[in-house]
């Protein structure tokens, strides 16, 4: 198809340009494009940056090492090529053993000064460049880089881990164990820090146009060696002033852990001090965690307190409609201070990955506490076999202040406004000892009966054990008894559970397992005692006291119902549990048919949560991730 | 408005004064066709499709037969749903298998014409020429000259390193 006459492509006029040069998927071959003559650079640089954009900093491992410093030389370079990105992601930039290039190297000597002055305009310290430019100090690039782009960004992706290295190099040092670390030991999220609480003064108005902010712990991170360093992940504060933002729709943080070294230090903790003028001290009128309840919180983290989280010239976001906490060991917590400030939610995701060991077993030790390393909630933990049975000690992932009727008090005021509810809890368990009872019901219990005070609620997404509740039961095993004598949660049906205007209830069966003691696995017979149903036609394998409700749920529902969907996700360990613990394809089936005659379009899916080998450590064992 | 006309086909004039008849819901898969009969009711005399000659109509027309029935695009739909994909399918690449200049005049006229699922198919064609290739080949193949300076072009390739991964 050679044209060696007439027209050619760059003569075709712009608009019908830029048509063929969005049909070009790749990054790389608009870069090609670019590099062809004047007029195609023109367009290919134009729909270039006009994409949304990731790079992946330089970690020693990624194979991409200057693509940060890269984007940055040309934000600085060219802002006006720059000024239209609506979208970065950076990946990695807080992986360990970054490599060291400075960026003087990379940079003219007249692009360094831009950037020293815009570092200065963001009021990095003169030895924060300094870091900058021997690449010591990544998040320095990241927030330089942020600042620039700041104008145009609708999306932002941005995985974080705050004073990685810092708080590695402590623990693994007190540790006396050799670890190479080149990342310098000044590492942390300062700079960002910094750059967001710019965010608080009106007259910098920086990212007036951010619709949505996905904050992420990168899962990297080889698994902290002590029990602190597990929770010590991320410090809240760096992050916080994005809600500030006053075009923001949608947030969504994941893995966000407990503050880190530097604020547990102090008992109490002093002002924190900011280029903004603003300062939060420890005074009345500011709003701080309050660990009210410190019963069953480690010590260390009581220096919290009086932890600032946000300025008080800070009322509220009326913009912000969709908040998703995803494995955030502070969150229940946090709740109680965002929530309130945020008038038009509509879409809550909360949900709890909570591993329960047995004190006696150090998580250290456990392969599975390392699949979840940095990804926990919380830590239940089970008291030493020998001796009186106490209540479990519940870190943290404390879900009675959520809702907890009649209180419910942070909900409450969405009662008529929340429109998707995705409450999920991941119960993982190692080590317990099988004469323990878990007593979760006192936490759970109130989630279920408070849900049909939100009329409103069209969406809603949530565990079966959430939902029904897990009944106190004197003795393990719980399935030696029949679910019947469980008391409420086992009689109580399930349209009382849920809101009448519900459209969608997706219901996750994620069945813990012995730690529930298989509580809905098995029907009872007349008697009292166990079905073992897989002498039965009908048999749904796991959780057969669960779809036996859900059956009774969609017999019971009449002409006229709202809900149009149902959906049960059979959620498994792909290690402990195999195939036969699936429901039976029929039974799903006829299970589907039932639904179709109510005019309820049902979908099941079975998911596995896997745990892939992803590498050997030192010693030759495999170290484990958790995929979810 | 004028009066809806009951016409069954209309005839249409190339810029070489080639007069072709066609049936009318054929020639109003172009929107500016369309709008025009529907501004100017029955139309007896060809319509002068100024900026396109005989064969590159023939071969519109010959796409608009063949598509006839095919839906037509919402006025509101936005570019989105033509970003998801370059694939095209085997007719329309079989009807796109010509040559460059033909390919480039076809665009032109489907642009000038308003029939946007041709100027998509016809910009999807010419995306999936560049796709893979470097500066040189792009050059080659569409025979275009490198009015880069040497400075210029590393200028170019710096701004553009970042993305240089594949």
């Amino acid at each position: 198809m050679n044209s060696s006459r007439g027209i050619h492509l760059d003569d075709l006029p712009n608009e019908i340009m830029s048509a063929i040069i969005t049909d070009i998927p790749g990054t790389w071959d608009l870069v090609q494009l670019a590099l062809v003559n004047r007029k195609l650079a023109r367009v290919a640089q134009r729909e270039l940056y006009r994409r949304p954009i990731t790079v992946t900093s330089i970690g020693a491992y990624s194979g991409k090492r200057w693509q940060l410093p890269n984007l940055l030389r040309t934000a600085i370079a060219r802002p006006d090529l720059t000024k239209t990105v609506p979208s970065l992601t950076i990946r990695r930039w807080t992986e360990q053993d970054q490599r060291v290039k400075p960026l003087t190297t990379l940079f003219r000597p007249e692009e360094f000064e831009e950037l020293e002055r815009k570092a200065a305009e963001l009021g990095l310290p003169a030895d924060g460049i300094h870091a900058i430019n021997a690449q010591l100090m990544v998040d320095g690039i990241v927030a330089v880089l942020l600042y620039l782009l700041s104008p145009s960004l609708m999306h932002l992706d941005l995985p974080i881990s705050d004073n990685l290295s810092q708080d590695a190099f402590r623990i693994y040092r007190n540790d006396n164990i050799p670890v190479e670390l080149t990342l310098h030991a000044e590492q942390d999220s300062a700079c960002i820090a910094r750059l967001f609480h710019r965010i608080y003064k009106p007259s910098q108005n920086l990212f007036p146009k951010l619709e949505s902010v996905r904050i992420r712990l990168p899962s990297v991170f080889d698994p902290p060696e002590t029990y602190q360093a597990l929770l010590r992940t991320y410090s809240p504060t760096r992050i916080l002033p994005l809600f500030a933002i006053s075009s923001l729709k949608s947030m969504s943080i994941s893995g966000m852990g407990l503050p880190s070294l530097e604020f547990l230090q102090p008992e109490t903790p002093g002002p924190i001090e900011d280029d903004s003028g603003y300062s939060s001290s420890g005074s009345e009128s500011d709003i701080s965690v309050p660990y009210s309840d410190t019963s069953d919180t480690p010590s260390f983290l009581l220096a919290h307190r009086n932890w600032p989280i946000f300025p008080v010239s800070f009322k509220s976001n009326p913009t912000l409609k969709s908040l998703h906490f995803h494995q955030s060991l502070l969150q229940p917590k946090l709740l109680q201070h965002i929530l309130p400030k945020l008038p038009s939610l509509e879409s809550l995701t909360l949900d709890y990955h909570i591993l329960v060991h047995d004190e006696e077993r150090p998580p250290s030790h456990d392969a599975s506490l390392l699949s979840y390393d940095n990804q926990l909630d919380g830590l239940l933990i089970i008291p030493p076999a020998s001796g009186p049975i106490t209540p479990p000690t519940l870190h943290l992932p404390d879900v009675q202040p959520i809702v907890y009727p009649p209180q419910i008090p942070l909900l409450t005021p969405y009662r008529n406004t929340l429109k998707a509810l995705d409450l999920r809890a991941y119960f993982l368990y190692a080590g317990i000892p099988e004469d323990y009872t878990l007593d979760a019901g006192r936490y759970i219990k109130p989630i279920g009966t408070s849900l049909p005070l939100f009329p409103a609620l069209k969406k809603l997404t949530i565990s079966w054990v959430l939902l029904m509740g897990a009944p106190r039961a004197p003795d393990w095993p719980h399935s030696l008894w029949s679910w019947t004598q469980l008391g409420e949660a086992a009689r109580m049906p399930l349209a009382a559970r849920i809101p009448d205007g519900l459209e969608e209830l997706v219901i996750w069966d994620d069945d813990a397992g012995g730690l529930f003691g298989n509580l809905w696995a098995l029907p009872a017979d007349e008697e009292g005692w166990e079905l073992w149903m897989e002498e039965e036609d009908k048999w749904y394998g796991r959780s057969e006291g669960m779809w036996v409700k859900l059956e009774e749920f969609v017999e019971g529902l009449r002409d006229g119902t709202l809900l149009r969907r149902l959906v049960v996700v059979t959620l498994q360990d792909g290690e402990v549990e195999s195939e036969w613990l699936r429901p039976r394809e029929e039974a799903v089936r006829g299970f589907a048919e039932m639904c179709g005659e109510v005019g309820v379009e049902f979908e099941w899916r079975g998911r596995v949560r896997e745990f892939s080998v992803q590498r050997s450590n030192d010693e030759g064992e495999a170290v484990y991730r958790g995929l979810d | 408005m004028a009066t809806p006309s009951t016409q069954a086909t209309v005839k249409l004039q190339s810029n070489d004064n080639v007069v072709i008849e066609v049936e009318r819901a054929i020639a109003e898969r172009s929107v500016l066709i369309k709008n025009m009969l529907e501004d100017c009711g029955e139309v007896t005399d060809a319509i002068p499709i100024s900026n396109v000659n005989e064969s590159i109509l023939r071969k519109v027309i010959e796409w608009c037969e063949h598509h006839k029935n095919d839906p037509v695009a919402a006025e509101n739909e936005n570019d989105d749903s033509r970003k998801k994909t370059t694939d095209i399918d085997e007719w329309d690449q079989k009807f796109m298998n010509v040559d460059q200049e033909m390919l480039f005049e076809i665009i032109l006229a489907a642009n000038f014409l308003d029939i946007k699922p041709l100027l998509d198919t016809g910009c999807k064609t010419v995306a999936n020429m560049i796709k893979g290739k470097s500066p040189e080949e792009i050059r080659k193949l569409f025979n275009i000259q490198n009015d880069f300076t040497p400075e210029e072009e590393e200028q170019i390739r710096r701004e553009n390193e970042w993305a240089e991964d594949r």
